[in-house]
């Protein structure tokens, strides 16, 4: 998908997160962030030319499938590599919080909140790059 | 999970529809009809032994249906089906750019209205609240 498409989808994942309640509706929020953050983490990875625009991922192991793997191992820088550790926070947490009865707590809230941070610090400021 | 784990938390989910707009937050109104359609199922094939309780299904194709341990008969097909169309929408219109359509939206809510009935006609009293369970 187009970098401009992965910014406004994120973007509507957004503003149905600002409809929701943190505490109600936390299997929801954490769903959606993931979605906010594999759009931004996809619009990043077009930005830099790690991926083209053709070849999207929905989660972090999507890459091992990547076919040129050299190109993933030149390309994907020390940060990089970081806020795509952040993303296994969302695919951890729908396991034990959104598919599984993982007890709900503020320490569930944070840590998805400082991935979500983390990864849209990074992807905004990547995809700025290019747009300007 | 126990059946009535997965009732609970279908709930939950399905709960958060309420909140939001068909036209404003539809890819999230498909992920919670997935989501919550997705515990009904686990529960009815608890329910019916098909899977034990401690292997839950992502998607009515994850793990292939083949694998289980005794056939998915027709009373599960009737629930797994409308299941499955929600499930095939997201690729286009939740990860994809596709136009808006207000018309699939309403299907995929209906769909989970139609799993929903399907699955907890299975599930019956095993999906009541028990005298404790974790919140």
């Amino acid at each position: 998908m187009k970098i401009a498409e992965h910014v406004a989808k994120a973007k509507h994942f957004e503003a149905t997160i600002q409809k929701l309640d943190l505490e109600a509706d936390y299997e929801v929020i954490n769903w959606a962030r993931m979605h906010v953050c594999s759009n931004l983490l996809n619009g990043a990875l077009h930005a830099r030319a790690v991926t083209p625009e053709d070849w999207d991922i929905y989660h972090t192991w999507y890459l091992e499938d990547y076919p040129d793997q050299a190109h993933l191992a030149t390309k994907l820088d020390e940060e990089f590599r970081q806020v795509l550790e952040a993303l296994t926070v969302f695919e951890s947490l729908r396991q034990t919080h959104v598919r599984g009865q993982g007890p709900y707590g503020p320490e569930i809230v944070d840590r998805s909140k400082n991935a979500y941070d983390q990864i849209k610090d990074f992807c905004d400021r990547t995809i700025a790059t290019i747009e300007s | 999970m126990f059946a009535h784990y997965h009732v609970r938390k279908g709930e939950r989910i399905e709960a958060t529809l309420q909140k939001l707009d068909i036209v404003d937050d539809y890819e999230m109104i498909i992920e919670i009809c997935m989501l919550a359609g997705t515990h009904y199922f686990n529960a009815a094939l608890h329910v019916a032994d098909i899977t034990h309780q401690m292997q839950d299904q992502a998607h009515t194709f994850r793990p292939p249906l083949e694998y289980l341990k005794k056939p998915v008969g027709p009373e599960i097909m009737r629930g797994a089906e409308p299941l499955a169309y929600i499930e095939d929408t997201r690729k286009d219109h939740v990860r994809g750019a596709a136009a808006y359509d207000r018309a699939l939206v309403e299907r995929c809510i209906k769909s989970l209205a139609e799993a929903k009935e399907a699955f907890l006609a299975i599930v019956g009293t095993a999906g009541d609240k028990a005298v404790w369970e974790p919140r």
